[in-house]
């Protein structure tokens, strides 16, 4: 369960008050001016709509608002930025983030709350900004299926440095939820090194970050259900290496240009001992298996036409967690797709994908899936980042 | 621990030998940055954040843009919507809180503007429209007049000593542009009324400068791709009795430009849509200048003369 949990009516006449009360004191629409109480208040509402076919079952087809996001934002005052943003996914209405940042001296920015953990690249973004249709296998079968979102804070510094830039960041978080943060036995902190440069005319721009994720200290770890697999191990450290380059075809179609990006993942881990498999006292083996890692990563190429169209080619290869405690398992991708962007405020994808699954000694099992997505927003959404 | 010392005194090095005496200016567009120089002279060095043909609609917040801002005296921006894709998110986090709005360091161009084509409502099915009003106010220098006023006072704020010298060079670029201006409304008076076709609404302060009318859009909305229905329709609606010349703006489809202004038979004019983005527009009253010189070329040009402007 996600803390500070309200129900789920709760939640919605939120919501639902928070847009009404927004939307009746006309602030909704404008980004800048006017305001709540003459402040600037930006007010924002997202729905991103899936549908998935599996070609070899049809009979499967489900199609779901996979998110609705409600994001509101503005300064509280010269020295505090707020953000909140309400979700709807999976069938919940929650809290996916809820932060306050403040500049401090000596380039320092400090941002505590609830908030998508700074730790490799796509764990930033929410799942209607990512890249493709579906989340890269790694950041599925490694760390999530909501985002790394953390409890706590970061502090961030960015070196006195223009191009290149280098920005450093150090978090600690009382719990992470709905993320391999659930298989931590500690609080979780991490780090990550990131510089961005771009080229004199600004065609190349190239953006790369390391991170690091482990635990300190010892709690209580609720690694879940003794029926999920993924309960039989405790994740000790977590690699992040990512790369972003785009190159801009400057004067000609705005929006023309090529993006690679890919991000590799490394995750050490170990038996859980107090899991039944491994506990002599509930008649476990604690000699059963050894500490493990598992890797994976995915690189993508997305060619833009123009800032309407484009199309891209994703691979993906990555275990799955605690793959040397489950029996050896990993998955394979091919994912090509295209977009349509009607405005900045909404767009279409077409994806198709072929997933192969390979367990230790197993042949494959291939999957061809088929994915349309429609991503619509109104009122204002934050800025996207490089 | 001398590795981590000897970074911390590289670090400071560079901090302490990019801090020079003139101020440091950032604008949004290579437009504002023309200006900035102007009333600047030799005592600022500026940089624009976008490149000459960079959409300024469509740029991603990055964060050597958070540090170039974070290290200026003074950031300006084009205001009226333009950069509300990305400025705000790189002012939040810009490490400088004096460039931050409101604070002595940041300036918006467009304060005290009367902006064009300022819509009665804001409906997004109207396309993407700016509710403030036309944001292309830098392709009019005598409009771009305010603009400059507002840097030269933003200078004046950050760097006291020299206000007379930002007046003076402000006082000198109200002239000159005073001038150009006279210039070429004279030379558009044979065209008063004349009819155009642009792409999007870049060239409308210029246009309605000159007395030239728009009579219609290839975007059949702000920001929307064209249809082929819209086309047709243009062609339908469109010969060359009626309209002089297809304006459009390097960036968009060129194609779709050349084949209306084909279609109706008359001239394309691809526009020079910032400082520096073509020959001969290394400032913002060149800017002008080289735009209206091609807009008279192709509207003093016959219509069986349809040939493409575009250099």
């Amino acid at each position: 369960m996600r803390p500070f949990r309200l129900s789920r009516v709760a939640w919605s006449a939120a919501c639902v008050a928070a847009v009404l009360f927004f939307a009746v004191s006309g602030r909704n629409a404008e980004a800048s001016g006017g305001g709540l109480f003459g402040t600037p208040i930006e007010l924002g509402a997202g729905l991103d709509l899936v549908l998935e076919a599996p070609i070899d079952e049809l009979a499967d087809t489900t199609f779901e608002v996979r998110e609705f996001e409600l994001n509101i934002g503005a300064p509280v005052d010269p020295y505090f930025y707020m953000l909140a943003t309400l979700a709807y996914d999976d069938g919940e209405i929650g809290l996916e983030e809820g932060w306050v940042s403040a500049i401090l001296p000596w380039n320092f920015k400090l941002q505590v709350g609830r908030e998508m953990t700074p730790f490799g690249y796509l764990n930033r973004l929410h799942p209607h900004d990512f890249p493709q249709i579906d989340p890269p296998f790694v950041f599925d079968n490694l760390l999530t299926d909501h985002g790394m979102i953390g409890d706590g804070g970061h502090l961030e510094w960015m070196a006195p440095l223009i191009n290149p830039t280098l920005t450093l960041n150090a978090g600690i978080y009382s719990r992470m939820e709905h993320s391999i943060g659930r298989r931590m036995d500690g609080v979780p902190y991490q780090l990550r090194a990131q510089t961005y440069a771009e080229s004199g005319c600004g065609g190349h721009a190239v953006l790369a970050g390391v991170s690091y994720l482990a635990v300190v200290g010892d709690r209580d770890f609720a690694a879940g259900r003794e029926t999920d697999p993924r309960a039989r191990g405790k994740v000790r450290n977590i690699y992040a290496a990512d790369l972003k380059y785009r190159w801009g075809v400057i004067g000609r179609r705005t929006g023309r240009g090529l993006t690679i990006g890919g991000e590799f993942f490394h995750v050490d881990y170990e038996r859980n001992p107090d899991h039944e498999l491994y506990n002599p006292d509930l008649g476990g083996d604690p000699d059963a298996t050894h500490p493990g890692s598992d890797q994976g990563f995915y690189a993508y190429a997305h060619w833009d036409f123009d800032r309407f169209w484009g199309l891209g080619y994703r691979f993906d290869h990555s275990d799955i967690l605690f793959s040397r405690l489950t029996g050896d398992t990993r998955e394979i991708g091919h994912s090509i797709y295209g977009q349509w962007w009607g405005t900045e405020f909404s767009r279409v994808r077409l994806q198709y994908q072929l997933r192969d699954t390979r367990a230790a000694g197993a042949e494959s099992d291939l999957e061809h899936i088929v994915l349309l997505q429609g991503t619509y927003f109104i009122g204002w959404h934050p800025p996207h980042r490089f | 621990m001398r590795m981590l010392t000897s970074l911390v005194v590289l670090l400071g090095t560079l901090s302490v030998s990019t801090a020079e005496a003139r101020v440091r200016v950032t604008t949004t567009t290579t437009d504002l940055a023309s200006l900035v120089e102007l009333i600047g002279g030799d005592k600022v060095g500026v940089t624009s954040l976008s490149r000459p043909l960079q959409d300024a609609h469509y740029l991603d917040a990055t964060p050597g843009m958070v540090m170039r801002i974070s290290r200026s005296g003074l950031f300006v921006e084009n205001g009226l919507e333009l950069e509300m894709g990305w400025i705000p998110e790189v002012l939040r986090e810009t490490r400088n809180r004096d460039v931050r709005t409101g604070g002595d360091g940041h300036v918006n161009a467009s304060e005290g503007i009367n902006p064009i084509q300022v819509p009665e409502r804001i409906h997004r099915d109207m396309g993407d429209v700016h509710p403030s009003g036309n944001p292309h106010y830098t392709l009019e220098p005598v409009v771009s007049q305010q603009a400059a006023r507002n840097i030269a006072n933003g200078l004046s704020r950050v760097d006291p000593e020299n206000r007379d010298f930002y007046q003076a060079n402000l006082e000198e670029y109200i002239r000159r542009s005073k001038e150009l201006m006279a210039k070429w409304r004279g030379k558009f008076e044979e065209h008063r009324g004349a009819k155009v076709i642009t792409y999007h609404k870049h060239f409308d302060y210029m246009l309605e400068a000159l007395g030239v009318e728009v009579a219609d859009a290839i975007e059949p909305l702000p920001g929307l791709a064209p249809s082929a229905g819209h086309i047709a329709g243009l062609l339908r609606s469109y010969d060359a009795e009626t309209v002089g010349a297809v304006l459009m703006e390097p960036w968009h489809d060129q194609r779709v430009g050349r084949q209306v202004a084909t279609g109706i038979g008359v001239p394309l004019v691809v526009g020079c849509p910032a400082v520096g983005s073509c020959d001969d527009t290394s400032c913002i009253l060149s800017l002008f200048e080289e735009n209206a010189r091609r807009l008279l070329e192709a509207v003093s040009s016959r219509p069986e003369a349809a040939t493409e402007a575009e250099e």
